[in-house]
């Protein structure tokens, strides 16, 4: 890697803190010509990709639609970070507008130091997390313009105190997969667990949440709501995560969170939430779950794309 | 957990939705993506071809036989090109008293009636409640119930919730009746204090207008000891595709996206590895799509039962 390099990834947020050469030791060099496709979409996700030199187009496919050009990226640009976290599908393509040098990290790279526990690999790990998080509550916020009407103001309550589902039922939920059964006691004893009726508000749209929350039976969903209607963006299952976007962006929730059904829920408050983010099972699971949120507020963005299809809008 | 397809569009070829793509129905059948339940306890079709004779009464396909060597399904799905089908393969739990039947079979279709129907889901405890639906159902269809599955139960509730269970119900007629009956199972629900979850997925078509809902019961509550738990622990999937004509396109079967819109693809999982051209249906919804001279309406209602 070249001085250049070094010291734009010095510049970047992503990398601050991590020593240079560390990172040289991680970031691979590549070329693309014009026009040369640097991933398809519908690939899986394997590298994240930082701009050195030149610029990309990011371009999607919609159901009945042509490709339809999403943003264009240059230099000191970071794409394709959530391949770090998860080895789901690229959900648009992405091709150099012009010769464009990138700097590659690769997933199995970057697990390699995870699992080695690296301190700069822990670092980064929490960072792309924090940009996802950021992402998430930027997609709620796209949504949210497209909403006619103001918005509608919910108080949001807690639970009655609950008694927790046994280990075993909780061990086959997705939030808890990795956890060994006194990992998860621990989880259990410094959070609290809560019983909610349906209907019931947990999170408010505008406020900073109370609390991680984990569904652990039953549903929660987060809807934006305004009074011209509303755009429900996740649905959190049993095992699901919700209302924690806004805490690890260090902002207000994007979204209300209110009970679809009666429902038992984890929360984690926030001064806890810090301390287990620092466990392993735990960053893996918030991981796990903000891409899964992620995917899911992408649901009712395309479809909003079509209609403005059908309607003929640009 | 079963899978499902249905489609309403331009005559598309069965064998294409079926065998074709690299995620086709029958491939479903054994090698699903998204349960972990396969799909093995037999195959049924529906498929309705305007140009056929009596065209409003669909080609009507049932077999315990496993899809994937079914010679005859697999020579009638080359030569068939409907321009609406409901196509389902039906999981089983594996246990002993799983039955493999010709009567368990979907889609069901009696002799007469205009509505296809299928279920993907399962309602837990469906013993329980089945015998207080009776009340729900026309004296003349309870005599056609020849199976004690919960879906043909839940296809002549719907039936009887039509104005005439014999006529051509529009769109609106059939998500009206989706509804109906969604609400009469929750009402049965309630009163036999039943709090389990319970997808139920369902799908109608008369070959013209189809409804389709991705719902659930009390979802996200389980019994304490409960095979099908790894199955149901995700919301039940349910995902569309729409646009010109769902074909080949530089190697890849998708909708192209030439106007009008005029076909839609619903299915359990979508039919190929690259989803990235399907959306999912969201939970608790109702999709309503109607073909109306090559024109497609697709509609999305929030379903509050």
């Amino acid at each position: 890697m070249t001085s250049t390099s070094e010291q734009l990834l010095g510049s970047l947020p992503l990398f601050a803190g991590l020593e240079p050469g560390e990172l040289s030791g991680l970031l691979a060099a590549c070329d693309l010509e014009t026009g040369e496709q640097l991933w398809q979409q519908g690939e899986r996700g394997d590298a994240l990709y930082v701009v050195e030199a030149g610029s990309l187009e990011v371009a999607g496919r919609l159901p009945g639609r042509g490709e339809l050009s999403l943003a264009t990226v240059g230099p000191g640009d970071v794409v394709g970070e959530l391949a770090l976290l998860d080895s789901g599908l690229r959900t648009a393509g992405v091709r150099a507008l012009e010769p464009t040098r990138l700097l590659r990290l690769g997933r199995v790279e970057f697990r390699a130091l995870v699992v080695s526990r690296n301190p700069s690999a822990r670092l980064l790990r929490r960072r792309i997390t924090e940009i996802a998080c950021a992402r998430l509550l930027q997609r709620h916020r796209t949504l949210s313009s497209t909403l006619p009407g103001v918005f509608v103001h919910a108080v949001a309550t807690r639970g009655a105190m609950a008694r927790p589902p046994d280990l075993e039922y909780l061990r086959w939920l997705p939030f808890f997969r990795e956890y060994r059964a006194a990992e998860l006691e621990q989880l259990l004893a410094s959070a609290s667990v809560e019983r909610v009726p349906r209907g019931a508000v947990l999170v408010t749209e505008g406020e900073v949440s109370a609390a991680l929350f984990v569904t652990l039976n039953g549903a929660v969903e987060e809807v934006i709501r305004r009074q011209g209607g509303s755009i429900r963006v996740a649905l959190a299952g049993p095992g699901r995560g919700f209302g924690y976007a806004g805490l690890l962006a260090r902002g207000a929730a994007t979204a209300t969170a209110i009970a679809r059904e009666r429902s038992v829920v984890l929360a984690v408050a926030p001064r806890e939430l810090e301390r287990q983010l620092r466990e392993d099972p735990f960053a893996s699971a918030v991981e796990r779950d903000v891409v899964g949120a992620l995917r899911q507020a992408e649901r009712p963005q395309a479809r909003l794309a079509i209609r403005r299809n059908e309607r003929g809008e640009t | 957990m079963c899978r499902v397809l249905a489609y309403l569009g331009r005559p598309l070829p069965l064998g294409v939705v079926l065998y074709d793509t690299d995620n086709s129905l029958v491939r479903q059948a054994h090698s699903p993506r998204m349960t972990a339940m396969l799909n093995l306890a037999g195959f049924g079709v529906a498929a309705w071809d305007p140009r056929s004779v009596a065209p409003h009464e669909p080609l009507l396909y049932r077999s315990t036989a496993l899809p994937v060597y079914d010679r005859n399904l697999r020579n009638l799905a080359r030569k068939v090109a409907p321009t609406c089908a409901l196509a389902h393969v039906r999981g089983v739990e594996l246990s002993e008293v799983g039955v493999v039947s010709e009567l368990s079979l979907h889609p069901f279709h009696w002799p007469g009636t205009r509505v296809a129907f299928a279920h993907n889901g399962h309602l837990r405890e469906f013993d329980r409640m089945r015998f207080s639906l009776v009340p729900h159902i026309h004296a003349e269809l309870q005599r056609r119930i020849g199976g004690m599955g919960d879906t043909e139960w839940l296809y002549a509730v719907f039936l009887s919730q039509l104005r005439d269970p014999y006529g051509t119900p529009a769109a609106n007629e059939l998500a009206d009746a989706a509804v109906k009956t969604l609400g009469i199972v929750r009402a049965m629900r309630e009163l036999h204090g039943i709090e389990t979850s319970s997808p139920t997925n369902l799908f109608a078509t008369t070959g013209r207008d189809l409804v389709a809902t991705r719902f659930s019961f009390d979802y996200g509550w389980y019994p304490d000891v409960d095979s099908l738990l790894e199955v149901d622990l995700p919301f039940v999937s349910l995902w569309y595709t729409l646009g010109d004509a769902y074909a080949l396109h530089d190697g890849e079967w998708t909708m192209g996206s030439d106007y009008p819109i005029c076909s839609l693809l619903l299915a359990s999982e979508p039919l190929t590895v690259d989803s990235s051209t399907w959306l999912e249906v969201p939970e608790y919804s109702l999709l309503v799509g109607s073909l109306d001279r090559e024109q497609l309406h697709v509609e999305l209602h929030d379903l509050d039962v």
